[in-house]
């Protein structure tokens, strides 16, 4: 305990320095900013800063910029799930459901806030989970095995189908598409083509970000440009910015439980933020004594998965820098930004480079700190945004997704597949069909198949 | 008449004789495009960024590297293929790219024939590491325990029909040892597989190497030419008498690239291979620098091809 908080005081020497805070403010910007984009994730971000990092002299400060971005970004990435509906980072995908019902009764502001303190909250918590019990977890994170995986996502599967609020036979309905087109790809165990009919651009399967982007946010906006006077009638009442007492009370419990199961998801390999964010989201469906409430604007399906997706960010670094295991496409690429910076990650991390494993865990208090900073006055901003008619809104935000699809792999299938989702987004928003289970059963496909099969 | 014909027919072929010369001699003169077909960050990505930046130096322009990953690097390795073979488009070649066409897929592309080979640079370590505490010493203590327990042994590599995958083929094939394949999702998920006992050994690239350095993890053998510098105390496949694939990393472009270019990058990409930096990169990912010429590494390219289908068509049966 000494030893840790002696370590920590080491880390947070070098973290203050003034060139690190300037790193580490520049990443918490960055990162709030292709956060809040949609399209824009820190994958794409930390890879095209990538080959910069190569000449920064500053090793530990080239690493904290890194870092920030990548939790940076779950704080921003709230802010277009909750005003339009549409997820700015993938991990923000569960707060579409509740936050957008929020925003449409004119409860934005306190959604928003609500967001970024509890992803304050659990950011912090989990730093302080790091650096006091964070190198023993490693154990834990590998004793996670395909049979682990397949229940944890069997688990995930059985409460996705009510995730939207709307019928459960809809719901399964929905789960059930969802792990049809989850399974399209290279199918791990064999190496064979599954449903790709041939087209080079999904050997690997459909791609997540442009896939979410057109279901929930191009399709939405389809939908609104129907509307008679679009999305700013919908939400023209703006409202308090703050969250009520009453609030405050349905988010508190949501926002500790939160933080806990995203510790523990973030530190398996293969688990990360979305994952931690849909458990942490059904949990607090099953706890609530008002389940009726949630797809209809219940605060805590905000608080709960903002705060899940906070600290499975955060905890995600422990595989990383203990073990030199990536769990997740961010933590992959943050991997060879280190070993571009000379830095392995892996066991003796703690003994050839305890300035930079510090020093990086420390900034994490001092990042958290400057994203509630920067995050909490940006939700008066953010909801004026609501006030700009949705014929200037709606295109401005397909154009930024497009930029952002075609930006992860530099092709324009992406592109392609953008719109194709958006078209199908939008045939469900008619069908009134959930789009939530489809994206969840999504995600979990991959995992529920590969371990399966795996565990034979 | 005939003589004016004569002369005009001449002179059209000096010219385009000379146009062609004229053009070599000129070469680079704009900056070269580098496909990547894999992330950045990778492996590849990164050797591939230090030698394509000590190479500038030989041939005068910048050497831009852009990333087309995606299918296994088909999607990158089809690009680089219908690209114009002036010498202003060239590529990376990973073994992954032959294999992937023995999976079965239609490529829009021949992934040997539709290439010009410019150099050689490296082949990835790759070694069969098992957990530091398990009973299996020597590769033959593997095996030993394999033949008489057939089924028993699983092994974790990064996916079916990789250069990992198809090495421990041509062991089974050769040793009449059984084990169990899982795959596992890409090379960083085998470690946490072995390190939490879901696999008895990995047969990987260098993701084992931080493991071997603080002792949780041993190395039985490695798939390399020669031993490698890092650890001169493993041997490799070949000296214990069993075959392995090699794990290529080439510089290629599209084929029916004039021989004056060819040769020019060739040189260039050859004589960065000096380079500190590039040097320090492939010591620091465990990689072995090779040098190759063009030409060889066509025939190298084969040799593999055509043992990696046999080592398929043998699991087969």
């Amino acid at each position: 305990m000494i030893d840790s908080l002696q370590q920590i005081v080491y880390g947070l020497s070098l973290a203050t320095l003034p060139q690190n805070l300037m790193y580490a403010f520049i990443g918490c910007l960055l990162g709030t900013l292709v956060g809040v984009l949609p399209g824009l994730g820190p994958i794409t971000t930390i890879a095209v800063l990538l080959p910069l990092t190569f000449q920064a002299g500053d090793q530990l400060g080239a690493i904290i910029m890194l870092a920030s971005i990548y939790y940076g970004a779950m704080y921003g990435g709230s802010t277009t799930s909750i005003l339009l509906r549409v997820p700015g980072e993938a991990a923000s995908v569960i707060t579409c459901i509740d936050g957008y019902e929020m925003a449409k009764q004119g409860r934005a502001g306190p959604a928003l806030s609500i967001a970024a303190i509890g992803s304050f909250f659990a950011g912090t918590v989990a730093v302080v989970a790091l650096s006091f019990v964070g190198p023993a977890f490693a154990k834990f994170a590998v004793s996670f095995g395909p049979p682990e995986y397949f229940a944890l996502a069997v688990f995930g599967l059985v409460l996705s189908a009510t995730i939207g609020g709307g019928s459960p036979a809809r719901g399964l309905c929905m789960v059930l598409l969802g792990l049809l087109f989850g399974l399209v790809g290279i199918d791990t165990i064999t190496g064979v083509e599954r449903f790709t009919m041939g087209v080079p651009a999904i050997t690997d399967g459909i791609d997540l970000v442009p896939l979410l982007m057109g279901l929930f946010g191009i399709g939405e906006i389809l939908y609104n440009l129907e509307q008679k006077g679009g999305l700013s009638t919908l939400t023209s009442k703006i409202g308090r910015f703050l969250p009520n007492r009453e609030e405050w009370k349905e988010s508190a419990g949501a926002i500790a439980r939160g933080s806990g199961l995203g510790f523990l998801v973030g530190l398996i390999p293969g688990g990360g933020a979305i994952i931690g964010s849909l458990l942490s989201y059904t949990v607090e469906k099953k706890l609530s004594k008002t389940p009726e409430k949630f797809g209809h604007g219940a605060i805590a399906g905000v608080a709960g998965p903002e705060a899940a997706n906070n600290a499975a960010a955060s905890s995600s670094f422990v595989p990383l820098l203990t073990l030199g295991l990536p769990g997740n496409a961010v933590t992959t690429v943050l991997f060879a930004g280190l070993l571009i910076q000379n830095v392995q990650p892996g066991p003796l991390m703690l003994v050839k480079h305890p300035d930079i494993f510090w020093g990086v865990i420390a900034s994490m208090y001092v990042g958290n700190v400057m994203l509630l900073i920067l995050n909490l006055p940006l939700v008066g901003l953010w909801v004026q945004l609501l006030r700009v008619p949705t014929w200037i809104l709606g295109p401005a935000v397909l154009l930024i997704a497009i930029f952002g699809s075609y930006s992860l792999r530099n092709n324009w299938s992406d592109v392609g597949l953008l719109m194709v989702a958006g078209g199908a987004g939008y045939l469900l928003r008619k069908a009134a069909l959930d789009a939530g289970p489809f994206a969840m059963a999504f995600i979990l496909a991959n995992i529920l198949d590969t371990s399966l099969r795996q565990s034979f | 008449m005939k003589f004016k014909r004569l002369v005009v027919g001449l002179a059209a072929i000096a010219a385009v004789v000379a146009s062609s010369i004229a053009q070599a001699q000129q070469y680079p003169d704009k900056p070269i495009t580098l496909i990547v077909p894999w992330s950045a960050g990778g492996s590849t990505d990164q050797t591939a960024r230090v030698l394509a930046k000590a190479a500038e130096a030989y041939l005068g322009q910048p050497i831009i590297v852009v990333n087309r990953p995606g299918a296994s690097t088909t999607i990158g390795m089809g690009e680089l293929a219908k690209a114009k073979p002036d010498g202003y488009t060239i590529g990376t070649l990973s073994s992954t790219a032959y294999l992937v066409s023995l999976q079965g897929r239609q490529l829009p592309f021949d992934p040997i024939q539709d290439f010009s080979y410019i150099s050689y640079y490296g082949d990835n370590l790759i070694g069969i590491a098992v957990l530091q505490d398990s009973p299996y010493k020597k590769l033959s203590d593997l095996l030993d325990f394999a033949k008489a327990n057939p089924g028993k042994l699983k092994f974790g590599t990064a996916g079916v029909g990789t250069t990992q995958h198809l090495t421990i083929e041509a062991l089974q094939r050769d040793s009449k040892a059984k084990f169990v394949h899982v795959p596992q999702q890409g090379s960083a998920a085998s470690a946490p597989a072995l390190l939490g006992s879901h696999v008895d050994f990995i047969m990987e690239t260098s993701v084992w190497a931080p493991f071997i350095e603080s002792k949780q993890m041993r190395l039985l053998a490695v798939s390399a030419v020669q031993r490698s510098e890092v650890y001169p105390d493993v041997p490799t496949f070949t000296e214990l008498g069993f075959k392995s694939l090699r794990s290529v990393q080439a510089i290629i472009a599209p084929k029916d690239l004039p021989e004056p270019i060819r040769a020019k990058l060739e040189n260039a990409f050859r004589k960065a291979l000096t380079d500190k930096a590039f040097q320090d990169t492939m010591k620091k990912l465990a990689m072995q620098i090779v040098d190759l010429p063009g030409a060889e590494v066509k025939k190298l390219v084969e040799g593999e091809y055509a043992l990696a289908k046999e080592l398929i068509e043998s699991t087969k049966k």
